[in-house]
């Protein structure tokens, strides 16, 4: 189990409390709250494969008691109680909610039911944990964020990242300005699967390919950009205010509802771009957040950094460089005047000086836990996951509207640069 | 096998053929950091590379010598014919 200290360690810099600047969240772990003979109870409502995923992690916490796993769809409900064989199975949420042993809800199911069971599990007081996207509806999000803050109760969703000590470190050295200000951010996520899962019967089609749906869905904007677009928002400390973009269906058309082509460019205020791309039709480039600054580049999911100018390299060797291309290189008599601007072929160096033992999501589960306990939130953690929803979803509006859609007030909250409108 | 019997003269000689190859090494090193403008700790952090060279350096004049002592023995048998 980690605490805060152990936690600090990992993600190094030596910056010490200093981390807690980029990560005030991870103040959940701190070690003056002494909760190691104590556990939550919690509800899992939706136990499809990510449900199940998170369980399989949520079991191995001694801090945590699965006493309840609640889901529709009958196959689900068989693979969610599996795994935790003495939990209470139940087919509705509200049953679950009625249980006053419950204490804290972990809602894995398609993003449409999110909001609702979420508000519900505040008004009845219980902790909630939500997988991202948050909804698919910019109003259903604030709803929940209102409900949130109306409870006092813990809220938490699924964006790993904060977590992922890979990405903490990177945020935290950019933070420290001794790189030079972000001056553009490139986000991708190549992908060539077709998202479809097989379906018992004609009648299940929606419910289980709900990902491909526009009814239930807001395809590569809810499911890939969630994940991406906060990482720039918090390398940033700022939130875009402005998005424009372009969504087509090229290669899939046939087969789904969502696009499998996505642009867009988000403007934050001092005029830096974060561009978003995505595909589900080619996974050449896979997936990296690219962050440029003055004096290095950051690739965060690759985990590295390159230094815009490398030092050169001894004179001798320059010397020897040189001998060697006067006594062997061809004398060009004809060429093109402009030499390409080509990639630099700069190795870069590590962020983390070992590699990380997963994406963030078992320490992300292990805070959720911590906070259920001591009933505490941690700072600044559910207004970034509020803003990693609606980013999305604004996006998704500016490629449906095709048109530079302005962050609406209406959204805002108190948070960063936005101010919530009275 | 031939016993072989290396002099001191000869020993001296190439003494001192090592050294003026670790001398021109440690000029170039010297040259290129005042032509390319790159840091004087060079002078000794690039002495790995200093002494490779040198050795390189060594290694190439037993070639030109061993040549030149190939040649000269050649001239003294036509001459001698």
């Amino acid at each position: 189990m980690l605490d805060r200290r152990s936690f600090i360690k990992e993600v190094g810099l030596g910056l010490g409390a200093g981390i807690l600047v980029t990560a005030p969240w991870l103040d959940v772990f701190s070690e003056k709250n002494h909760t190691n003979k104590l556990r939550c109870k919690i509800a899992v409502i939706g136990t499809g494969s990510r449900g199940q995923y998170l369980m399989s992690l949520l079991v191995k916490n001694p801090k945590v008691e699965i006493i309840a796993v609640c889901d529709d769809y009958p196959l689900n409900l068989k693979a969610g109680l599996e795994l935790v064989p003495g939990a209470r199975a139940y087919t509705d949420y509200r049953k679950v909610l009625d249980n006053k042993e419950v204490e804290a809800v972990v809602i894995a199911t398609p993003p449409i039911y999110h909001a609702r069971i979420a508000i519900d599990a505040f008004a009845v007081g219980k902790h909630v944990f939500s997988e991202k996207a948050l909804s698919i509806y910019m109003d259903e999000v604030l709803q929940m964020y209102n409900a949130y803050k109306k409870s006092g109760k813990v809220f938490f969703v699924g964006q790993q990242r904060y977590f992922d000590t890979r990405y903490l470190k990177a945020i935290s050295m950019l933070q420290t300005g001794s790189y030079g200000a972000i001056q553009s951010i490139r986000i991708h996520w190549d992908r060539n699967t077709d998202w479809r899962r097989p379906v018992p019967s004609p009648e299940l089609e929606q419910k289980i390919n709900w990902r491909l749906y526009k009814a239930t869905s807001r395809g590569l904007m809810t499911e890939l950009a969630c994940h991406q677009l906060q990482v720039g928002m918090w390398a940033m400390k700022s939130i875009p205010n402005k998005v424009m973009g372009v969504g087509s269906l090229i290669a899939r058309a046939h087969e789904r509802q969502v696009y499998d082509n996505v642009s867009c460019i988000y403007s934050f205020d001092n005029g830096v771009k974060m561009t978003y791309n995505s595909t589900n039709s080619n996974k050449f480039y896979g997936l990296e957040e690219q962050i440029l600054c003055e004096k290095a580049t950051f690739e965060l999911e690759k985990g590295k950094f390159y230094y815009e100018t490398i030092p050169p390299a001894p004179g001798i060797i320059q010397l020897l460089h040189d001998m060697e291309d006067k006594a062997f290189n061809t004398i060009p008599i004809a060429g093109s005047s402009w030499i390409p601007e080509t990639a630099g072929q700069n190795k870069g160096e590590y962020i983390l000086d070992h590699k990380p033992d997963g994406d963030g999501t078992k320490e992300l589960l292990e805070a959720f836990a911590e906070a259920v306990i001591t009933q505490k939130q941690p700072r600044n953690f559910a207004e970034e996951s509020y803003y990693g929803t609606q980013l999305c979803l604004l996006g998704h509006q500016a490629m449906e509207e095709e048109r530079v859609v302005v962050f609406p007030d209406k959204y805002k909250i108190n948070y960063l640069n936005h101010t919530k409108s009275v | 096998m031939k016993e072989t019997i290396i002099t001191g003269k000869r020993k001296k000689h190439e003494i001192l053929f090592l050294a003026i190859c670790l001398g021109i090494a440690c000029i170039l090193n010297i040259l290129s950091i005042l032509v390319y403008k790159t840091d004087y700790k060079e002078l000794y952090s690039e002495l790995p590379t200093v002494i490779i060279i040198a050795l390189l350096l060594y290694l190439l004049s037993i070639g030109i010598r061993a040549g030149l002592y190939f040649i000269h023995l050649l001239i003294l048998r036509i001459k001698k014919k």
